[in-house]
Formats: C-alpha cells, sequence, structure tokens
C-alpha cells in the first residue's frame, strides 16, 4: 500500500508585484502535473534547483497545502522537519512544550508519558526540561523540536534541506536519528541540496525541473544527471565517452563509470596554500569560466574574486583515463594538493611496492591517515569489493606526471563515509594527473606488474650508471692525484689523507703511508690533521700543499721521480707567524714484508721483542745515520728499498721500528731532525724541512760522510777523533773506546740527554787542541768542550755548561765508554776487581756495577792493552766515581763520574767537569 | 465531504480542546493574578460604567450595577473571542504547518479558550445575581441554552472574520473601531426601552443585541426567556455558523498558501 500517492497534482500561487504603486497578481505553476507513489517504508530523495517546487511537494504531504487539481493521498501521521520549533511557546517549559505540541500532533497521551523521557535525553535537556523555553540556547530549542518531530512517532517524515540544528555535533545526531528512523521502516521524504545525504539515505529519488518531475530513478544514477542538469550554469561542463563520463563543476570534478558515480561528496578539487593568510584555499571557493569545451576537453579557468586568473584546468578524456591538469597562476601558493573523495565501496590499494585495503570508519569525523607515505613513479591503483565490482565500480589507478611528490591516503569519519587519495606538491605550480580505470581487477594488476618492472628496471639502470660515473670519476680523481715512473707510482690519497707508494701496482706503503710528523707550540701535526691541496705538474711531478689552519703552518711537498726508481722528497714548510718548533720528523710506514735493515754502520732484522706503546724500536749504536736500506727476503713485491736525507745530513737521526696497528705490523723507517733548544722558535718565512730520495731496486752503497772526519788530534801513539759529541781514542791503530767513548750524560725532568744528540760545532782547533760547542735539543743547555793532548800519554777534559733558561738538571755525568776486552779495573790504592762478561738486556745496570764511591782516580788495565786511567781534577766534592758495565746494546766498560743536584737550576754559565785521562801509565 | 469534515473534526475534538486549553494557560502565563483577570475586568468595567452612567448621567434604572453586569460579561466574551479568532490564523500559522487536524480548530480553539475563561467568570458573579434575586438559579438552564447559541453565533462570525483577514489584513484595523461602534449600538448599559422608536431598529438589527437582551433577562429581569426571541437567536447562529463556514471551505486552499 502506497503511504504517499500524487496524482496529477497541480499547484499554482498567485503573486503580488508591486511596482509604482501598481498592483498586479501573476499566477505561476508551482507543480505541474506530478504523479508518485511512494511505499510505506520507502526513503524519497527530491532533488532539484531552488524554485522547482520541492517544498511544495513536501508541504503538500504535509498538509500544509492543498493541491489546486489532482489529489494527494497521505496515509499516516506525518511529521515534518521543517520549521522546527515554530508551535513553541517561549512562556511555556520545555516540558509544557512537549506536551502541547505533541497533542497538537496527536499523540495520545499515554504514549507521550514514556516518550518525554527518551526527548529529554536526545535534546541533552537534563533538568532544563522544566524550564520555560525562552530560557534555552539555541542549540537546545533545535534539538528539542527536533526530538518533538522525531518522537511523536510519525508514519511520514518529511525533512527539508540542511537540518540546521544547532551546533554540527547535534546535527549529526539527528542525521543519525535519521537513519535510525529509517532503519526502523519508517517513511521519509527528504528534500535536500547534500547529494552525499541524498544518496547515503535514499532508496529512490525524484528530479525536479520547474515544477515536473523529469527523472525518477536510483539515486547513483539521478545524482549524476541531476548535476549535469545544474549544468546549464557558467562553470559546468560534461565529458563523456564510452560509459566513463566527468562533470566539472566549478572547481570541483566528479567522476562516473557506467551511470556509476566513482567520487563523493566534493569529488575532486585543488587546494592551495597562502602562506601570507594561512589559509588553504580550495578551488571550488573560485568562481569558474569554461574556456573551451569540445568533445574530449574541457579548459577552465578559475577567477578570484579580484578578477585575477588563479588556476586553468584542463580534462582530457582519452579512450578510458581521464588526464586532469592543473595550473597555478597564483603567485602567492606555496604547496597544493589534489582531495579526491572516492565512494567506500573501494576497499583495496595498490602502489608498485605495497598493496592494502582501506579499514573500516573509525573516527566520526576526523580523517584517518592510513599511514602511505611513498608511491613510486606516483602510481596509485584502487580497487572496490567484490560485490560492488559486480555492480559495475571499475578500478582505477592514479598516475602522477611528476614522479617525486607524495600521495596520501585517508579515511574520512563514518558520517561521511569515502576515502580520499590526496596527491601532495610542494611548491608545484602545475600538477598533472591521469586516471586511468580498469573494468577488470586483473587487468589493473597487471598493468601494475608491467609499470613496477619497468620501473625497477629502469631503477637499476639508474643505480649502474651512477656506479659507473662515481667509479670513473674516482679514477680521473686518482688519475689526477697519481704520478708513475718506470714500475713505480705514487697516489695522494685525499680520501684517507696518507701518500702512497706502488711498485708494479702493489702497494709498498701501509698505514698512513708516507708522512710528517712535528711538534709545535707543544702539540704534534701530522699530515691527517691538514687540509690538502693537490697540484699535478706533470705525469711525474706532484705539488702537495698541507694547512694547519689554526697553527698558520703550511707544508709544501714536492713529489717527483728523478729516474726510474727514484722519488725525490723535497718537504717545504711555510711560516706565517712565529712559532715553537721542537720536533721535525717524516715517516715512511711499509708493509710487513721487509725482513733486514742496513745502515753504513750496522745491520739488523726485525725480530722485536718488546713494545712501548705499540711501537717496537731497534736500538741502533749508530743512529745518526742518513741512509738506509730495507730488504725483504724475496725481490719480487717489496723490493729493496733506499731512503736517504740529503738536507742538513748531521742532524737526522733515524729510527727503525716495527709498529703494530689494528692486528698488522708495519715497518717503519723514522727521520727525525735534532733542533738545537736554542733553533726551536721559528720566525715568519718559507724554510726546508725535509729533502731526501726514496730509491727502489737498485744497489747502493752506504756511505756516510761524518762531520768528524778532520777533527783528528793525535800525539806519538794517542789519538783522538770527536765524532758528534764522542771522543773515540786509539792507540796506535788500537781503538780503546766502544760505543759512545768520550761523553757527557745530563738527566733532565727524569730523561737522559746525551751529548751525542747534541748538534756540535768548532769553535777552536789547532794540532793538539780543539774546543768545541754543542748544542742539546729539547732542554735549553750547551756545553763546550776543551780538549787537548797534553803530552803523549795524557788527554785533558774540561768542559763547560750553559744554561740559559731555568731548568730541573738532576744529574750531569762525564762518561769514559771502554772496549770490553779490559777485564780488570782498579781504583788505584783503594780496590780493584774483575769484569764480568755480563751486559743488562733491561736497562737495569745495578747487578753490573762494580765499583761506586768517592774516588778521583778510576781506571782499567788489561794484559795486552794500555792501562787506561780517568782522573777527576774538579774542585767539586759531590762528584762520586762509578765503574760498571753498560747494557746489552755497546757492551762494553763504563767509567764514570756524576753528580747530583737537588734544586732547580737558574741561568749560568759553570764549569761542567774537569779531567785528564791518562793511558798506559798504569801498573797492574 | 462535509460528512467527512464533521468525522474529521469529532475525531480529533480532544484536539481542539488542547488547543483552548493551551490558549486559555498562555492568556495568563506569566501574570500574577492568572485566572481572576477573568473576574477582575468585568467588574472593573462595570465600575467604571457605573461611574459614568449612574454618577454623571443619572440613568434611572434600578441596580444599575447588576444590569451593567449582566450585559457586559457575555459582551466581553463575545469580542475577546472575536478578535481573538480574527488574528488566530496569523498569529498561528505555525501549527498550520504542523497539525494534521482540522484547520477551522484555530479560530474555534481562540473561541473556546474565551468562553472557557467567561464561564470561569460567570462562575464567580453568578452568585451576586443569585443573592439579588434568588429565583436566577430555576432559569440556569435557559441561561446555558442562551451560552451555546452564543457560542455558535460567535464561532461562525469567528472562522468567516479569520477567513477574511487572511486576505484583507485591513481587517483588524477596522475591528478596533468597528467594535467601539457595535459597543455603542449594543443595549448594554442601557435598556432598549430607552431608545426612540425609529433608531430602535438599528439596535434591533444589530444580533448581538438580541442575544443581550436574552442574558439581561435571565440574569437581571429573572425571567425566562420568551420562544420567539430564542427562535430569532438560533437563525442568527444558523445562518452565522453556515456562512463562515462554507466561506471557510471555499477559501481553505487558497488561505494556506497566502500564510
Amino acid at each position: 500500500m502506497s503511504a504517499i500517492e500524487f496524482n496529477n497534482v497541480w499547484e499554482k500561487y498567485r503573486i503580488k508585484f508591486i511596482k509604482e504603486g501598481k498592483v498586479s497578481w501573476e499566477e505561476v505553476w508551482v507543480l505541474e502535473d506530478v504523479s508518485f507513489k511512494v511505499d510505506k517504508g520507502e526513503v524519497l530523495g527530491v532533488i532539484g534547483e531552488n524554485g522547482a517546487g520541492k517544498t511544495t511537494l513536501l508541504k503538500l504531504i504535509a498538509g500544509m497545502l492543498m493541491s489546486d487539481k489532482g489529489n494527494v493521498n497521505v496515509q499516516g501521521k506525518v511529521s515534518t522537519l521543517m520549521e522546527l520549533g515554530a508551535g513553541f511557546n517561549p512562556e511555556f517549559t520545555g516540558r509544557e512544550n512537549v506536551l502541547i505540541n505533541a497533542r497538537i500532533y496527536g499523540v495520545d497521551e499515554e504514549n507521550l508519558q514514556g516518550r518525554i523521557a527518551e526527548i529529554i535525553e536526545f535534546a541533552g535537556l537534563d533538568r532544563f526540561i522544566d524550564a520555560p523555553i525562552k530560557y534555552y540556547s539555541q542549540g537546545m530549542y533545535m534539538r528539542l523540536a527536533f526530538a518533538l518531530a522525531i518522537y511523536v512517532e510519525p508514519d511520514i517524515l518529511l525533512i527539508d534541506d540542511i537540518l540546521a540544528v544547532g551546533d554540527e555535533e547535534a546535527q549529526q545526531k539527528c542525521i543519525k536519528k535519521i537513519f535510525e528512523l529509517k532503519q526502523a521502516g519508517k517513511t521519509i521524504i527528504l528534500v535536500s541540496h547534500n547529494m552525499n545525504m541524498v544518496s547515503k539515505l535514499c532508496n529512490r529519488v525524484i528530479l525536479l525541473e520547474r515544477g515536473k518531475i523529469v527523472r525518477e530513478d536510483s539515486p547513483q544514477k539521478i545524482i549524476q544527471d541531476y548535476l549535469e542538469s545544474v549544468g546549464d550554469k557558467k562553470g559546468i561542463a560534461v565529458l563523456a565517452k564510452g560509459k566513463l563520463r566527468t562533470v566539472f563543476n566549478n572547481g570541483k570534478i566528479n567522476i562516473s563509470y557506467d551511470d556509476n558515480l566513482l567520487t563523493k561528496g566534493m569529488g575532486g578539487y585543488v587546494s592551495f596554500f597562502n602562506p601570507s593568510s594561512n589559509i588553504w584555499f580550495p578551488s571550488f571557493n573560485l568562481s569558474w569560466q569554461i574556456k573551451s569545451l569540445s568533445s574530449n576537453k574541457i579548459i577552465a579557468e578559475g577567477i578570484t574574486s579580484d578578477g585575477v586568473i588563479s588556476q586553468i584546468w584542463t580534462l582530457q578524456l582519452e579512450d578510458i583515463q581521464l588526464k586532469w591538469q592543473i595550473e597555478i597562476k597564483e603567485e602567492v601558493a606555496k604547496e597544493a594538493h589534489i582531495d579526491l573523495f572516492l565512494i567506500p565501496q573501494y576497499k583495496e590499494w595498490l602502489t608498485l611496492n605495497k598493496n592494502g585495503t582501506f579499514p573500516s570508519f573509525i573516527n566520526k569525523f576526523n580523517w584517518q591517515d592510513l599511514g602511505l607515505n611513498d608511491s613510486p613513479e606516483g602510481i596509485l591503483g584502487v580497487i572496490p569489493d567484490s560485490a560492488s565490482k559486480a555492480q559495475n565500480f571499475p578500478s582505477f589507478i592514479l598516475e602522477r606526471e611528476d614522479k617525486d611528490s607524495q600521495i596520501k591516503l585517508f579515511n574520512t569519519g563514518y558520517e561521511q563515509e569515502a576515502r580520499i587519495i590526496q596527491i601532495y606538491s610542494s611548491s608545484k605550480k602545475f600538477i598533472s594527473l591521469n586516471i586511468r580505470i580498469f573494468p577488470e581487477k586483473d587487468k589493473i594488476e597487471d598493468y601494475v606488474i608491467h609499470i613496477r618492472n619497468q620501473f625497477f628496471l629502469k631503477q637499476q639502470e639508474e643505480k649502474q650508471k651512477l656506479l659507473l660515473k662515481q667509479q670513473e670519476e674516482l679514477a680521473k680523481l686518482r688519475a689526477s692525484h697519481t704520478i708513475a715512473s718506470g714500475h713505480l707510482r705514487l697516489y695522494a690519497d685525499l680520501e684517507n689523507k696518507a701518500i702512497r707508494l706502488y711498485y708494479k701496482d702493489r702497494e709498498l706503503t701501509d698505514g698512513d703511508g708516507l708522512y710528517s710528523s712535528f711538534k709545535a707550540s707543544g702539540d704534534w701535526f701530522r699530515l691527517n690533521n691538514a687540509q690538502w691541496r693537490i697540484e699535478k705538474i706533470s705525469e711525474k711531478e706532484l705539488i702537495l700543499t698541507f694547512s694547519y689552519q689554526p697553527l698558520m703552518v703550511s707544508q709544501i711537498w714536492k713529489l717527483a721521480f728523478k729516474d726510474e726508481d727514484t722519488l725525490r722528497i723535497k718537504v717545504e714548510i711555510e711560516v706565517n707567524k712565529p712559532v715553537l718548533l721542537t720536533n721535525q720528523d717524516i715517516i715512511l710506514e711499509l708493509k710487513d714484508e721487509y725482513k733486514y735493515w742496513l745502515t753504513a754502520y750496522e745491520k739488523g732484522d726485525f725480530l722485536v721483542n718488546q713494545y712501548i706503546n705499540d711501537d717496537g724500536p731497534i736500538r741502533l749504536k749508530e743512529n745518526k745515520a742518513s741512509k738506509v736500506i730495507l730488504k725483504s727476503e724475496t725481490n719480487n713485491h717489496s723490493p729493496q728499498l733506499f731512503f736517504e736525507v740529503i738536507s742538513q745530513v748531521s742532524r737526522w737521526v733515524l729510527g727503525i721500528y716495527k709498529r703494530k696497528k689494528e692486528n698488522e705490523e708495519h715497518v717503519c723507517l723514522n727521520f727525525a731532525l735534532i733542533i738545537p733548544k736554542k733553533e726551536t722558535l721559528i720566525s715568519p718565512g718559507r724554510y726546508t724541512y725535509f729533502e731526501g730520495n726514496i730509491i727502489l731496486d737498485k744497489d747502493i752503497k752506504l756511505e756516510e760522510t761524518t762531520l768528524a772526519g778532520g777533527l783528528e788530534l793525535s800525539r806519538g801513539d794517542l789519538k783522538l777523533i770527536f765524532d758528534r759529541g764522542r771522543g773515540k781514542v786509539f792507540w796506535g791503530e788500537k781503538e780503546l773506546t766502544l760505543g759512545l767513548g768520550i761523553y757527557t750524560s745530563i738527566r733532565s725532568s727524569g730523561i737522559w740527554y746525551d751529548s751525542y744528540q747534541a748538534i756540535w760545532q768548532i769553535n777552536e782547533k789547532n794540532d793538539n787542541k780543539i774546543i768545541i760547542l754543542g748544542d742539546w735539543p729539547y732542554i735549553p743547555i750547551s756545553q763546550i768542550w776543551q780538549i787537548e793532548l797534553i803530552d803523549k800519554n795524557s788527554i785533558l777534559w774540561k768542559i763547560d755548561t750553559e744554561i740559559y733558561e731555568e731548568l730541573n738538571l738532576e744529574i750531569e755525568q762525564a762518561n769514559l765508554m771502554l772496549s770490553s776486552e779490559y777485564k780488570s779495573w782498579v781504583i788505584p790504592d783503594v780496590n780493584k776487581g774483575e769484569f764480568l762478561n755480563e751486559y743488562t738486556q733491561d736497562y737495569d745496570i745495578l747487578p753490573f756495577r762494580f765499583w761506586y764511591g768517592k774516588s778521583k782516580r778510576i781506571g782499567v788495565i788489561d794484559d795486552k792493552l794500555p792501562s787506561v786511567l780517568f782522573n777527576c781534577n774538579s774542585v767539586d766534592d759531590f762528584f762520586r766515581a762509578i765503574v760498571e758495565n753498560t747494557d746489552y746494546l755497546y757492551k762494553a766498560r763504563l767509567l764514570q763520574y756524576q753528580k747530583s743536584n737537588v734544586a732547580k737550576l737558574s741561568p749560568k754559565k759553570y764549569t761542567y767537569f774537569e779531567g785528564v785521562i791518562k793511558i798506559g801509565l798504569l801498573k797492574k | 465531504m462535509l460528512k467527512e469534515r464533521i468525522k474529521k473534526i469529532y475525531l480529533s475534538r480532544h484536539v481542539l480542546w488542547d488547543m483552548a486549553m493551551v490558549q486559555l494557560k498562555a492568556k495568563y502565563a506569566g501574570s500574577k493574578l492568572g485566572i481572576w483577570w477573568a473576574v477582575v475586568i468585568p467588574l472593573m468595567l462595570t465600575a467604571s460604567i457605573n461611574f459614568v452612567f449612574s454618577m454623571v448621567f443619572k440613568i434611572e434604572i434600578k441596580n444599575y450595577t447588576l444590569f451593567v453586569l449582566a450585559g457586559i460579561i457575555p459582551w466581553f466574551f463575545s469580542m475577546n473571542a472575536l478578535t481573538e479568532a480574527t488574528n488566530s490564523f496569523i498569529i498561528n500559522s505555525f501549527i498550520l504547518k504542523q497539525s494534521a487536524s482540522p484547520r477551522e480548530f484555530i479560530p474555534m480553539s481562540s473561541i473556546l479558550a474565551n468562553l472557557l475563561n467567561f464561564l470561569i467568570g460567570l462562575v464567580f458573579l453568578l452568585p451576586l445575581f443569585i443573592i439579588f434575586n434568588f429565583r436566577v438559579t430555576g432559569l440556569l438552564p435557559s441561561l446555558v441554552s442562551v451560552i451555546i447559541l452564543n457560542f455558535i453565533f460567535i464561532i461562525g462570525l469567528g472562522i468567516l472574520f479569520s477567513c477574511v483577514n487572511v486576505f484583507f489584513r485591513d481587517l483588524t484595523h477596522f475591528m478596533s473601531i468597528g467594535f467601539m461602534v457595535w459597543f455603542w449600538i449594543t443595549p448594554v448599559f442601557y435598556s432598549l426601552d430607552m431608545i426612540p422608536f425609529p433608531f430602535r431598529w438599528i439596535c434591533l438589527l444589530n444580533p448581538m443585541t438580541h442575544y443581550i437582551i436574552l442574558y439581561q433577562d435571565v440574569l437581571f429581569h429573572v425571567k425566562a426567556p420568551s420562544l420567539i426571541s430564542l427562535l430569532v437567536v438560533f437563525l442568527i447562529s444558523l445562518i452565522s455558523i453556515l456562512a463562515g463556514y462554507s466561506v471557510f471551505l471555499k477559501k481553505e486552499p487558497l488561505l494556506l498558501k497566502r500564510i
């Protein structure tokens, strides 16, 4: 049975026109020959433009109007949601009003009493129900009116357009209630401009146009038609091709396929962000003009209220794909995004690397971010659930043209029930989008797989290209940092800050390679502390500049291959402000393949048993060597290596050691410059730091030119040679001394300094006498030695010391190191004894100290060698005499005088020692 | 169709009653004296008329106060009811939109509310007449029939006026002066005998005169109404209700569009 029946209903209005005092009446037909039926429990939507007669139709049903022609049959109690609360009397309480109005509606009292609690609850009035309505807020008033209209249990409910029931929450509550009523099988007539609500609520929709029913169909089909019928106006255009159809409506688009609307609510639109006003400005707020419309293309301009073109849209329909291009002209636009609202039938989504399903709606209004944050190649597909697929809802794919921008997915709240694809574009002025329809699900997956394969292929290619490019660049860089000659190659490794040496393309160096290390103003600086600059002069020459920023010091290394086997190293140092330079080293770290070392004086292997801080030094008897050779067992990979200093030759001290580094061992050669304390302050300028050669795989003779070549005194059989801080005594051709011979030793702040370490120069020389000056490195001391052969048997040794800065000086010694061929020692008139032929390994000399005490005469005697007597002439009582063996390095006898100081010494000049060495005068 | 209408009216009669009660309540809602106004207003009017005509114009009617009172109470009811009924469609347009009940209930309920108001006033004032002449009690059935006839007359006129008022809004304004004239030509504060004959027709042509005379007869003169005068009044009421209703039914669809 029909609840409502309209049979050829006509309804007219007489409208009064008053113009210049003249009154005229005009008759207007609001409804013309309207016929329809609504079954009980049906929900009918009535849509149409303003003035189409929707409200008149409702009024006729409500009985507020009577038809002029035809008849209206309404079966059942009608309640209207029109002009809510009009019947309330403000003087009465809410309860009274409800009762009064309910009676007017025709609800009997018994029924009402039961419902009034529900009404109060729904309206959220609480005890306000017993207050006069004039004290109500707008929201309370409207809620009460709504509640009343709903709870009088109408058979037919008439709803006119949007419910203006106070706040949004109240409105949603009402909408929810309406849905409940629908569930309860009430007949509902809904008049609305809200297509979303119409499509959600209604079973059937009537489209009214100028008082006539134009169409009557399911909401999905009719709403699209309606949106198009509105299209007479400006800013609306339709594209259709096959089953695909797009409606552009003033800055929004709707897409439908086979008469099914795929978009929902606002459809698709663009918003851009205006940072100056801090708002997102949606495209549908612009006024739109269709610039061009052809069968498959729309060009529309969105114009601001100032008349400026803000956006230009181009929509193009090709087969089953829609191309949507948006150009944002707005200067102020900073970011833009497209929102595309989809019907909730879309259940699955997929990108090239992910897929998922849309969850059910959990929030009421808030959007739920589905957490999609990357979509390779700008591709996203959506697939409807299987039930909807059967209804011809197609899958589709969204393709971004600018592939780097972001696509996000959202669910709206359950009140809105839509999926949202948000395409985000930062600072882009142009957005281009393809919507590609796939009527079958399998096809979309095939397509995605196809694109994915292409994508990964491309990605791989790009990766390879990049790698190749990087390698090329590296090679180029390497080439520009490399010089070569013969089998030799040198590479300045900027990345690891090391200079590396190759022989037959195999690296000889290891660890830090070739580098310098110097101590300036108390701190050590190495190449890896410096900023590198590399300049390739030729294929054989490289200039490296290292700047040590805070020091304002830079080093200029000139590395050049002179011959096929020779690397010439010249290092200069440029000082820009005065600096205290106390140490100056050059180090070469090599692979642990070298087994033997040779200097002009001695040779040895690398069997080291004692490491101090990972360094295992080789003790050299003669460490003032300027040349060294390393040999490996096989010459194949590690050719014989020759390393020499050629600048300030006599001032360098050679160090050879093994270095442990991260489970590896290296062989290290170290040249350290002796810098007398007096010379440590360097003023601005450019100086030579080091000059030397590395020669590989070539036989070299090791010959040292000694400074002491000419410093020789002789008288009869007695001969004395002074060489770098030590004196050697000969009797005839036989050397009586060993190792350091005549030397001095000082202990300052716990460290021993030998005269051998000092830099010596000749002050005076004649046949029997030399006066030499030695400057100590590290400590502010210099000594002047006077050595004189006073007769055929006696050497006078007089030492004056100058301290030019305050320092600690605990022990001062004057020593005579003698050959181990001497078997007996003698303290004349006091004691005598035999030497043992044992020498300490670990610097502990005491077990091999044979005598010590206050004496001014100590000596050695032997059957074969002339005796040696070491007399102390100093008046200083504090000299103690000592007779002992040296350690295992020299394996020599030692006669020694020493003196201890307690206090700090201030700058002064004083006589350090005076003694006489007499040869061959002691009798057994 | 008319039959259907009457049936509908009968079925939803409780709605009419509710609507009348609402209006009655609304009338005194928020006022201190409330329903007592139904007594106070006629008494005060009587007092003032008494002052003017008894003290100033020296009208010689015995117990003049009671005489005026007997006429002024029904007059007051009639005029108030008519005034409110005339405006009822406009004032209560919302009910038109909300209610499914017959639309004539709107003016009818206004009149009914006033009738109730009148009856309440009467209940309080009737003892005055009884004290004055105990025999009034015997005439109460006559009083009731007069009241019913009066009510029917007013309903007919009220529906007519309310209908006309929708199309000619001037009616409201006309009525404020119209009621004044009507009052003077109705023998409320004078008796019909006091008017010289040629002019008495003016009074007799006024339908209200016949109702007021009947009230005065019953309450003041304490005599049973004559059959002829009752018949006249019955005819007037019948014409009134038929005229009012026929106009309303004819104009109902148009009326809805105008409101």
